[in-house]
């Protein structure tokens, strides 16, 4: 017939095969469809020609109602598609929804451990390291400027965190105190907005009866690092003082936080111990840690100093959707996988992972303010202070290097299936081991795409049963 | 199968399984 319209498989439309079925997914808008392997193949014959069918052909080939639902989700197109228009027009709509609602309050930037892994202390310095504790009256300040802040340039629907932090924060322990009770007055004073949470991130080691009811009197959220069983604890987590053990003092304080239900969650990191001993860390996750209210297992950044095998990030993947698959039936929520579940049962987009991209404040010890804790030590990428009652990090630009930090603006990732699903993992980390933070984050490529898959056909095999 | 499925958010959801979200 003449003038019928032509349609080509559109480059959004990515495939993924099994046996008896195909997934066609739409990575922009994650829209999945399900068809039979026999259809799936006919489009995958289509696609590669790319050149455009016949809406009649292509109605005897796939049946009419599935052309017509494929041409309304953007997989069959006409050839004035542009697909990098598409990115585009999204990229614009995601970065318009950055809010900042996060403050990375560092009350110390000293620690009691060295840990072989930790991030703040990759960055080159120039001098040597002096460690500095925040007064009461700069995070009074931080508390006060984020307030504005958060306020003016943050989400309301969305939770405010104040995110107490170090090195070890409760090497300050009289300012974590003064801390917390200031931001209480002030959200009952109405300076800082009513859905504002309070959480501390600590190594464990300096927790007392003290300090575990004062977290539960003021509703603290506290993070607790332990990286599994004492054996691969240990490994990995080492304290200053050769005569404690790092995992003992931090499951004492476990307990204290436990006894006097403080809520919180474990963050464990995806050491090379814990990828090697997979069965024995999950056990202690679950039976001997006995995790109640949930946990986030951290994909190792960059450190010159942890030597890993080429395959670490690919297993670390594996891993994730393994404790994911065990830990959903027991109704324990790990926030990474999470994250991810989320993004794909809404159809939410991920912009970017990271705050840096103008969804978060880091406060230094001495009131600097900065995109990124990684950088506390150099104070790489701090600019004005919160003792300055004019500066406004936003107005001044602060986060114009990092903005479009996400792989919707990374031409290399347009092509990926998970480009709206990914967030593009840590750019201070990439910039740290790269020199450039638009290179792509090595580490969260293999998590991104095999948890999208995972879910993909997660999804089918329950709608077969 | 039918000729095609696309799964609605409940069952999209059902990946959770008993995880409170």
């Amino acid at each position: 017939m003449l003038n019928e319209k032509k349609y080509l498989v559109s480059s959004l439309c990515k495939v993924f095969e099994s046996s008896d079925c195909f997934a066609l997914f739409n990575p922009l808008s994650l829209f999945v469809v399900y068809i039979p392997a026999e259809l799936g193949k006919k489009i995958l014959e289509i696609k590669k020609l790319r050149k455009q069918t016949e809406i009649g052909v292509l109605n005897d080939l796939l049946g009419k109602k599935l052309v017509k639902l494929l041409i309304k989700e953007k997989l069959l197109v006409d050839k004035s598609f542009d697909y990098k228009k598409e990115i585009v027009i999204l990229g614009k709509k995601l970065k318009k929804e950055v809010s900042l609602n996060v403050m990375y309050l560092l009350v110390t930037d000293g620690c009691n451990f060295k840990c072989a892994y930790c991030f703040e202390d990759t960055p080159l310095l120039k001098e040597k390291f002096q460690k500095c504790h925040m007064d009461e009256s700069v995070a009074n300040k931080a508390i006060e400027k984020f307030g504005i802040l958060t306020k003016k340039y943050g989400s309301a629907k969305k939770k405010h965190i104040i995110n107490i932090y170090g090195g070890e924060p409760l090497l300050n322990k009289k300012v974590v105190y003064s801390t917390i009770i200031k931001i209480r007055q002030d959200i009952q004073k109405g300076y800082l907005p009513k859905n504002t949470e309070i959480v501390i991130i600590t190594n464990g080691s300096l927790i007392t009866e003290k300090t575990a009811k004062f977290f539960a009197t003021n509703r603290v959220n506290v993070g607790i690092s332990i990286d599994g069983p004492q054996g691969l604890n240990n490994e990995f987590r080492i304290a200053k003082n050769s005569n404690t053990n790092p995992f003992v003092v931090a499951q004492r304080g476990y307990e204290l936080l436990k006894k006097h239900n403080v809520n919180m969650g474990i963050s464990a990191t995806l050491t090379p111990a814990i990828i090697n001993n997979q069965e024995t860390a999950l056990d202690f996750f679950i039976n001997d840690l006995g995790v109640k209210n949930g946990m986030s297992f951290n994909i190792l950044h960059y450190s010159p100093t942890v030597k890993i095998d080429a395959n670490y990030y690919t297993e670390a993947a594996k891993f994730l959707i393994r404790a994911f698959d065990k830990f959903r039936t027991l109704g324990l929520y790990e926030e990474r996988m999470v994250r991810k579940a989320s993004s794909f049962i809404s159809k939410e987009q991920i912009f970017a992972d990271c705050g840096i991209v103008g969804g978060q404040i880091i406060v230094a010890p001495d009131g600097s303010i900065g995109v990124c804790q990684d950088f506390i030590k150099p104070r790489d990428y701090f600019d004005g202070s919160v003792l300055d009652d004019e500066y406004d990090p936003v107005k001044n630009r602060l986060f114009k290097e990092w903005e479009n930090r996400s792989p919707i603006f990374t031409a290399e990732c347009f092509g990926c299936e998970a480009i709206a699903f990914c967030g593009g993992g840590c750019p201070a980390s990439v910039e740290l081991k790269t020199g450039n933070r638009w290179n792509i984050d090595e580490r969260i490529c293999p998590h991104s795409k095999l948890s999208l898959e995972w879910l993909i056909w997660d999804t089918y095999f329950n709608l077969k049963q | 199968m039918k000729q095609f499925y696309v799964p609605s958010k409940k069952q999209r959801k059902h990946v959770l399984r008993m995880v409170n979200t």
